[in-house]
């Protein structure tokens, strides 16, 4: 993991030494050990804050989408895993991101800790969290500690990754990690759900919607949404979504970015991790993916040739009467 | 804003099952309403009177018609509300007709539902705004697709008006279907002596390019300005060297089926389909050729005087610009042989169709116009049987649910009459001639006198009732054809012991008229007929604007109504391509650029290519929509992400508010 | 107006009661479905009397947004309906739908919506009874189902 760590701060630093770009984003440890932030790296002497750790959950190709940051022409260097490829790669499909001006620092991934999983094992804040080999162990604010198997910890799209390593790079931090030879996708998490009656799943939604906040959270950290401030949820005209905070109207918030994404969304988790208010967001945009494969045999974001799924048909796609 | 509602009785058609009056009152309550009234019929004069006067006098800014369906009066309601200075878009029909009193029996439910799609239509007014059309330069030459009659007629007046027309033929010759036919009923005059001279003008005309043996590849564009790519078949021939000599024809040794004479010849791998072809040039069938099937021979390039003959030949495309398309396909004749298992499915020799027949009655046609029984051809010293009693059977693949064909191909009744009278005259007034008919339908001009003049002057017997059974038996020595039916009017099984069995067999589209079809985008029904935009009122357009109809591709038609028809669509056509500049529908997709994020979603997704990247002042591309490219399909609409693509007309707002109306009520 | 009560209770028939009563919406392609609404209308084609009909210009014009809006304010059921696949008056619009719908299809019972409560198809527009047949079944098993109480969607 620290060879990671080294190359990709290796990489970092030559890029910049050589102004090949003119920033690198990357992970650093937060200001609480147990997390782990985005860091705009945009000198090689600060290259030494870079870090590559279990906890480097977020997914950075959401700084690259639609303009790239200031300065508009800016040349970025970004560290993906294998899911934050695939983002990358539905934003290339759609020319979203230019090829030219990103320099790609592949990370093979072993997953990624669900913080959140930890945190509900204490009663107390957890302020540290540190790995030895496959056994993590949390610490809290008054000492606690406890010690976790890895595997208990990682994200449900983690345990079912077919991508562990980036399916674009330019560069590699590692040689990749063993990849599945099947990469039929799995969906277990989401067919506790499916087995639910249709009054038992409205009254899950409406509980989990019930909570949101419309802040715009899961939208900002969308990877592939592209329409920052003009998207449709902030609206008056068209009217799609009542400026009303109830519980349909927020489903329907959540709709439209769902129906928006779908087939360019590749279920990376990254709205899911940034909802406040914990609702089950992967659920939802799993699902879409489940069936869309099933549709289509379709996986968002795995060739850069391939269109997304909604900006192209096929006269005998194999569904709907004839 | 101030809103009117005017809702129609329609005599009772609205009025029988619905409230008129009743909803007409209650929409008073409605936001914004600030007139309302019932009509008994909104579509006339004093109906059309009332709505201008009330626009006028109550200074009404949009109006709603409760009546039939848009697609009947949305076109004349524009132009009234327009009439009194209103801008015509400002205008939303609700269908309390088709969609309502003609499909409830209850009076109360469908009141209140004829009020909840008023409630809709009123929602919806509120949300339109005022449009003006544009204009598009138009280009005035004319393709007509398909060189039968009815393609010719069209081709022939339009060139005569003036206009360049392109007929795009996909045999080696025009003349169609009329050209295989020997007389033509009622006045039994020589349907070639009718048909070549317009064949002929239509070569020869300077208006007039055909293009045969060449198909529609590809349809791009829109009224007033299509693009045509049209394929140029291989005839493996230089059709600018050849001179039609059929010298070729005559010393080609190998055989094929002769398609023109329905497969009762023979004619040559290298083929003119008949004498008078226009135009009349030699082409190779290459599944029958001995150089492209066994790699020798090559016969005719040998014997060829003009050298014209070119082995290596490939299909060409070539590009042009119309501004109107006339459909004019024709038809193929129902294949009964798939299907009518009960009269031998084609393996009865001495059982043939009636275009099969109509080539035997003809001069030029493989038996010279002898009458014969097939079964007695092409048997070594002796000279083929003239039938003594022939049977014609009418409605073989017409009005036929069994076979999945309810409807009536309305030529057979007259030509299988027209071919009994031939029979006689051909054979000699002796022979005995049957017709099983379930009725007979002469409807044209004379058409009734021609059949019974084949009743009484020719002895022609009619027989009411469908015939059950085909089958070979000999009798006396003799082989002869069983028919087995009733007379229904006798109420009695009937047997006739026939040397010749003539089926009426109906009219069916012609092959490929469905992919056809789809290229243009035109509608179609089960059977491959194309759909006319509306039976009465607009029978010759298509729904597509700039795409026509001209003869059997539409219906089955005889001779005269496709030639009537076919001249009517020349008129529209004409009506159509008179003025140098056309007005587009202005219903169509806008872009507010200062919310476009640039996601090119839209450009991938339209099917015209509307959508372009234009560059800004500040450097940046956003999409902007070309007004005239644009169809007002909504493709886009429906696909960006931040609904900054509006689609005038049938905007979000007015979707989203209809479906509100209707469920928070 | 008072005489046009007077025929609403003439003919002895009320609206039913509300409690009972399930509200379809049904947006439909104006070159096809429309058109073969239109055409079933003409012949007469008794049908199921819930159905309430948008008009729009291309099944590439409905967002499935649409169907979920109708959902969310109180529809029972939501049909969608076009040109058939190859007959699609600008080419293209309906093989996109057909994309989206299906989508939306498989999406909604997730969504806690009863799968009858949607439906996709293709009625061209000389198809009047087939769009008979269509609304009459598929208004029919939203009956069935009844009123939507969902507090989610």
């Amino acid at each position: 993991m620290s060879d990671r760590q080294a190359k990709i701060r290796e990489l970092a630093a030559a890029a910049l030494a050589e102004d090949r770009v003119d920033y690198f984003i990357g992970w650093k440890q937060g200001i609480n050990p147990s997390e782990a932030i985005p860091a705009f790296v945009r000198s090689a002497d600060e290259v030494d804050q870079l870090i590559w750790n279990p906890l480097s959950h977020h997914n950075l190709t959401t700084f690259l989408k639609r303009k790239m940051p200031d300065p508009p022409n800016a040349r970025i260097g970004v560290c993906v895993k294998g899911c934050d490829s695939r983002t990358l790669v539905a934003l290339l499909q759609e020319e979203l991101v230019d090829k030219e001006r990103i320099y790609v620092v592949g990370v093979p991934c072993d997953g990624v800790i669900d913080r959140r999983r930890v945190e509900k094992e204490f009663a107390d804040e957890v302020v540290d969290i540190s790995f030895s080999g496959d056994v993590v162990t949390a610490t809290t604010r008054c000492g606690d500690s406890k010690e976790f198997a890895k595997g208990d910890m990682t994200f449900d799209h983690c345990n079912t990754c077919r991508y562990p390593n980036p399916v674009y790079a330019d560069d590699m931090a590692a040689d990749p990690v063993p990849e599945p030879e099947d990469r039929t996708p799995m969906w277990g998490s989401i067919e506790e759900f499916e087995a639910l009656s249709p009054a038992e799943k409205d009254a899950k939604l409406a509980d989990a919607f019930e909570t949101c906040i419309r802040c715009f959270a899961c939208i900002h950290a969308c990877p592939v949404c592209v329409c920052w401030d003009q998207c449709v949820n902030r609206c008056r005209r068209p009217a799609l979504v009542g400026q009303r905070v109830d519980t349909k109207e927020n489903l329907m918030f959540q709709m439209v970015h769902m129906f928006h994404v779908a087939g360019r969304c590749p279920s990376c988790g990254a709205c899911d991790r940034a909802c406040p208010v914990e609702i089950p967001l992967y659920l939802l945009h799993r699902k879409m993916n489940k069936e869309l494969y099933d549709m289509l045999g379709f996986e968002p974001g795995v060739s850069l040739e391939e269109k997304p799924a909604f900006q192209t048909f096929k006269l005998d796609d194999p569904f709907g009467e004839h | 804003m101030r809103i009117g509602v005017f809702v129609c009785h329609c005599g009772t058609n609205i009025a029988g099952t619905v409230d008129s009056r009743g909803i007409a009152a209650r929409a008073a309550e409605l936001k914004d309403v600030v007139h309302t009234e019932d009509l008994i019929y909104t579509c006339s004069e004093p109906g059309q009177s009332a709505i201008q006067k009330a626009i006028i006098e109550k200074g009404l800014t949009r109006v709603v018609v409760a009546a039939c369906s848009p697609h009947m009066h949305e076109v004349t309601f524009r132009r009234t509300v327009e009439g009194a200075g209103l801008n015509p878009y400002l205008f939303e029909m609700a269908n309390i007709r088709e969609h309502c009193s003609w499909i409830h029996d209850d009076y109360g439910l469908a009141t209140e539902k004829a009020y909840e799609i008023l409630k809709m239509s009123v929602a919806k007014v509120r949300q339109l705004e005022a449009l003006v059309p544009n204009e598009v330069p138009v280009n005035k030459d004319v393709l007509v697709i398909g060189g039968g009659v009815a393609g010719i007629q069209t081709a022939l007046d339009l060139a005569d008006a003036g206009l360049k027309v392109t007929i795009v033929e996909r045999e080696t010759t025009i003349g169609g279907t009329m050209a295989r036919l020997d007389k033509t009923f009622p006045t039994i005059d020589c349907s070639a002596c009718i048909l070549t001279p317009r064949m002929v003008d239509a070569a020869q005309h300077e208006n007039i390019e055909i293009m045969a043996y060449c198909e529609v590849d590809k349809v791009q564009g829109y009224v007033g300005n299509f693009t045509v790519d049209i394929r140029k078949k291989a005839a493996m021939v230089d059709w600018v060297k050849c001179i039609g000599c059929e010298i070729c024809v005559q010393k080609c040794p190998a055989k094929a089926p002769d398609v023109f004479n329905v497969g009762l010849a023979e004619t040559k791998a290298i083929y003119i389909p008949f004498p008078q072809a226009v135009p009349k040039r030699a082409a190779i069938q290459v599944e029958h050729c001995r150089w492209f099937q066994q790699g020798k021979c090559k016969v005719c390039e040998r014997v060829c005087p003009a050298d014209a003959i070119d082995f290596e030949q490939q299909d060409e495309y070539v590009q042009k610009e119309f501004g109107a398309i006339v459909m004019a396909t024709g038809l193929d004749v129902f294949p009964w042989e798939n299907h009518y298992h009960e009269y031998g499915s084609g393996n009865i020799p001495d059982v043939i169709s009636g275009l099969q027949y109509e080539r035997m009655l003809n001069a030029s046609g493989p038996t010279s116009g002898h009458v014969v029984r097939p079964s007695t051809q092409g048997i070594k010293g002796q000279e083929p049987e003239e039938p003594k009693t022939v049977v014609f059977i009418q409605c073989v693949g017409s009005r036929d649910e069994s076979v999945g064909r309810p409807y009536c191909s309305s030529v057979c009744c007259m030509y299988t009459a027209k071919q009994a009278i031939l029979t006689k005259s051909h054979v000699g007034m002796d022979t005995e001639v049957y017709v099983f008919y379930i009725d007979i339908r002469a409807t044209g001009k004379g058409y009734e006198e021609f059949v019974k003049r084949a009743q009484t002057e020719f002895n022609v017997k009619y027989v009411r009732g469908r015939v059950s059974k085909l089958y070979e038996d000999v009798i006396d020595g003799s082989r002869k054809v069983i028919v087995r039916g009733v007379d229904t009017l006798l109420g009695k099984q009937v047997e006739v012991a026939a040397d010749l069995v003539v089926l009426a067999s109906g009219i069916t589209s012609a092959e490929g008229a469905i992919p056809l079809a789809q290229k243009l985008n035109i509608s179609y029904d089960e059977w491959g007929f194309f759909k006319e935009s509306h039976p009465k009122l607009r029978p010759v357009e298509t729904n597509t604007a700039g795409v026509f109809l001209a003869g059997a591709c539409q219906s089955p038609k005889d001779i005269p109504t496709a030639v009537a028809q076919a001249s009517g669509t020349a008129a529209k056509v004409l009506g159509l391509l008179s003025r140098d500049k056309l007005k587009t529908s202005p219903q169509i997709a806008i872009v507010e650029q200062n919310r476009c994020v640039s996601c090119w979603k839209c450009v991938e997704v339209c099917p015209f290519s509307a959508p372009q990247k234009q560059e800004q002042r500040d450097g940046t591309f956003k999409s902007h929509i070309i007004e005239t490219v644009c169809q007002g399909c909504g493709i886009c609409v429906a696909t960006c992400p931040v609904n900054c693509i509006t689609l005038k007309g049938f905007t979000t707002d007015a979707i989203i508010d209809q479906i509100e109306e209707l469920l928070l009520a | 107006m008072a005489q046009a009560t007077d025929t609403t209770q003439a003919a002895g028939t009320t609206p039913p009661d509300a409690g009972d009563e399930v509200k379809v919406v049904g947006i439909v392609c104006n070159w096809c479905s429309y058109a073969g609404a239109d055409g079933a209308g003409t012949a007469r084609l008794k049908q199921e009397f819930e159905m309430r009909l948008l008009r729009v210009p291309c099944t590439g014009r409905i967002d499935p947004l649409f169907a979920i809006k109708a959902f969310e304010k109180g529809a029972d059921g939501v049909l969608i309906s076009g040109c058939h696949p190859g007959d699609c008056h600008y080419s293209e619009g309906n093989y996109y739908a057909r994309r989206k719908f299906e989508l939306l299809d498989r999406m909604l019972p997730f969504l806690g919506v009863e799968p009858d409560r949607f439906k996709y198809t293709w009625v061209s527009a000389s198809e009047g009874a087939r769009w008979q047949k269509v609304v009459n079944e598929f208004v029919g098993k939203v009956k069935a189902l009844g009123p939507r109480e969902g507090r989610a969607l």
